[in-house]
């Protein structure tokens, strides 16, 4: 199975369809209750510097939450935007991971996860060859080396 | 002399909201919020980036709403961000797994990983092309058709891996010592938004400030630090330009809890810049020697000019030497801030009847005082 990062990612960058789909197929397996309804919220996102290597904050970005449970099993769906119905199929998806019993269609849901996650890789795969396309080829030019190393020595 | 209570400019006020909102309608024409998404990405981002909220369709709406001025519609990013709660903290965010899309090395032409163009407007001609007058959504797709074609090339999984292990040249430079290393520093950084500024302020201050600075005041005094009001003159060791994820760790995780267990919120565009600025470094022995010193730029959104300019002014600030303005903080942090100053700005049309009178009161006892020791 992967892991929660890379499920979440996949999730999220595969849009709200899948996510809506893959909650029906968990709500129609089991109860689900809503813990906290989707809300609207702010993130602040801290990030390291390289020049001194400390840490900053860079600003918020708005998100959406929501939390469910499947029995004790707490689901928390985060998400960016303000896409509150997104972010509770999210919930529905993490609580079906953390949910004992497994929910029946846990093992469909993780399959086609894996398929998004596959279907994700060759997007950015493309968009990759593409922006490869605008790197420079130094080889053609000839001349003086003025790779790094060749500089500092 | 005391304040006068006044009243009756209420129908005036609400007549001249109503007449900025017919400036808005009165053409008969509208533009969805979608469209201003697509077609002016740029200015979205800097109002963005201005306001310190990464919110796209909220910064479309406020600059339809604001008819194009990026003043007002920061200041309505400023005021709705004010009316949510924050909900999380993100980890922290190493700008080594950035999705990178552009990078290019202004300080060596041959870098690991390359140089990567990608979409820049530094090779173009600056000339209007008059035909997007005519511009109409077909000719859009049908232009967008032709560019993707052009632009085809075999999918390649290696390079969408090599798009977030791109090498730095940063990291070169400091295994063959010609930039000094630090340790990973991990002091909680102060938020801006919560603490109000005070100097010396710590770096994490300076940062967030320059980041959510005037577009334009962080260019033009980073502008004058380069050009003889200061004593940084870069050159840009790398720029690169791509996403960066946003995460969060499980609510009740432990500190040391893992990327693996964290939940992926999406992913912010960002334009990072290392400067390279040489500098005097003393040594232990008190001896003077030249070393490159770094400067730091990260901007949400693509302004590349205002990441290169923070980077510049980073390093500026680190002096905190008032003989030069670019070099202290006061000057430059307190006056960067685009709510701040143009709130401040904009206030002097406000009625100051009370005080304009004070200050005419004095000049005219002054001249009353002139002319009376002039006719003794």
């Amino acid at each position: 199975m992967l892991t929660r990062r890379a499920r979440t990612e996949v999730l999220v960058e595969s849009g709200p369809a899948l996510a809506h789909e893959l909650a029906a197929l968990v709500e129609a397996s089991c109860p689900v209750r809503v813990a906290v309804p989707p809300r609207q919220g702010l993130v602040m996102n801290q990030v390291r510097e390289t020049a001194r290597m400390s840490r900053f904050y860079l600003g918020e970005a708005l998100m959406s939450e929501c939390r469910v449970r499947i029995g004790d099993a707490e689901g928390i769906g985060v998400v960016l935007g303000a896409d509150g119905d997104f972010a509770r199929s999210l919930a529905v998806v993490d609580a079906a991971y953390a949910a004992k019993p497994v929910p029946e269609p846990l093992a469909e849901v993780d399959d086609r996860i894996q398929a998004a996650g596959r279907a994700l890789e060759r997007k950015r795969a493309a968009e990759a060859a593409r922006i490869q396309r605008s790197r420079v080829d130094f080889d053609e030019m000839g001349g003086q080396d003025m790779s790094v190393q060749a500089v500092v020595k | 002399m005391g304040y006068v209570a006044v009243s009756g400019g209420e129908q005036a006020i609400a007549a001249s909201l109503d007449l900025t909102e017919l400036k808005r309608v009165g053409a008969g024409r509208s533009v969805d919020v979608e469209t201003i998404l697509a077609a002016l990405p740029e200015l979205v981002a800097q109002v963005e980036s201005e306001g310190s909220l990464w919110a796209p369709e909220v910064a479309a709406t406020a600059v339809k709403q604001a008819q194009g001025s990026v003043e007002e519609a920061v200041f309505l990013m400023r005021a709705y961000r004010s009316t949510l709660e924050r909900l999380y903290t993100s980890r922290v965010i190493d700008t080594d797994t950035m999705r990178v899309d552009r990078r290019i090395s202004a300080a060596f032409k041959d870098i690991a990983g390359g140089q990567i163009l990608g979409a820049t407007r530094d090779y173009s001609h600056r000339l209007i092309e008059f035909e997007l007058v005519d511009e109409a959504p077909a000719d859009v797709r049908e232009r967008a058709a032709e560019l993707e074609h052009a632009l085809a090339a075999e999918p390649s999984a290696d390079a969408a891996e090599a798009q977030t292990h791109v090498p730095r040249v940063l990291t070169y430079l400091r295994e063959i010592n010609m930039v000094k290393a630090y340790p990973q520093d991990d002091t909680e950084p102060v938020d801006i938004t919560k603490t109000p500024l005070a100097f010396p302020a710590p770096r994490s201050v300076i940062l967030q400030a320059l980041s959510r600075g005037l577009t334009q005041a962080v260019i033009a005094i980073g502008y004058a630090a380069i050009r003889g009001f200061g004593l940084s003159h870069p050159t840009v060791g790398e720029l690169r330009r791509g996403t960066v994820a946003i995460t969060i760790d499980a609510p009740g995780a432990e500190a040391d809890a893992t990327e693996d267990d964290a939940y992926y919120l999406g992913a912010i565009p960002v334009t990072e810049v290392e400067s390279l600025i040489v500098s005097d470094e003393v040594d232990d022995r008190g001896n003077h020697r030249s070393a490159l010193d770094v400067g730091y730029g990260l901007v949400v959104g693509n302004d590349e000019s205002k990441a290169i300019a923070m980077s510049v002014l980073d390093h500026s600030l680190r002096a905190d030497d008032v003989r030069y303005p670019t070099q202290d903080q006061e000057f430059v942090l307190y006056h960067i801030d685009g709510v701040e100053a143009t709130g401040f700005i904009s206030h002097l049309k406000l009625p100051h009847y009370v005080t304009f009178q004070s200050k005419l009161d004095s000049a005219l006892r002054s001249m009353a005082e002139e002319g009376g020791e002039a006719d003794a």
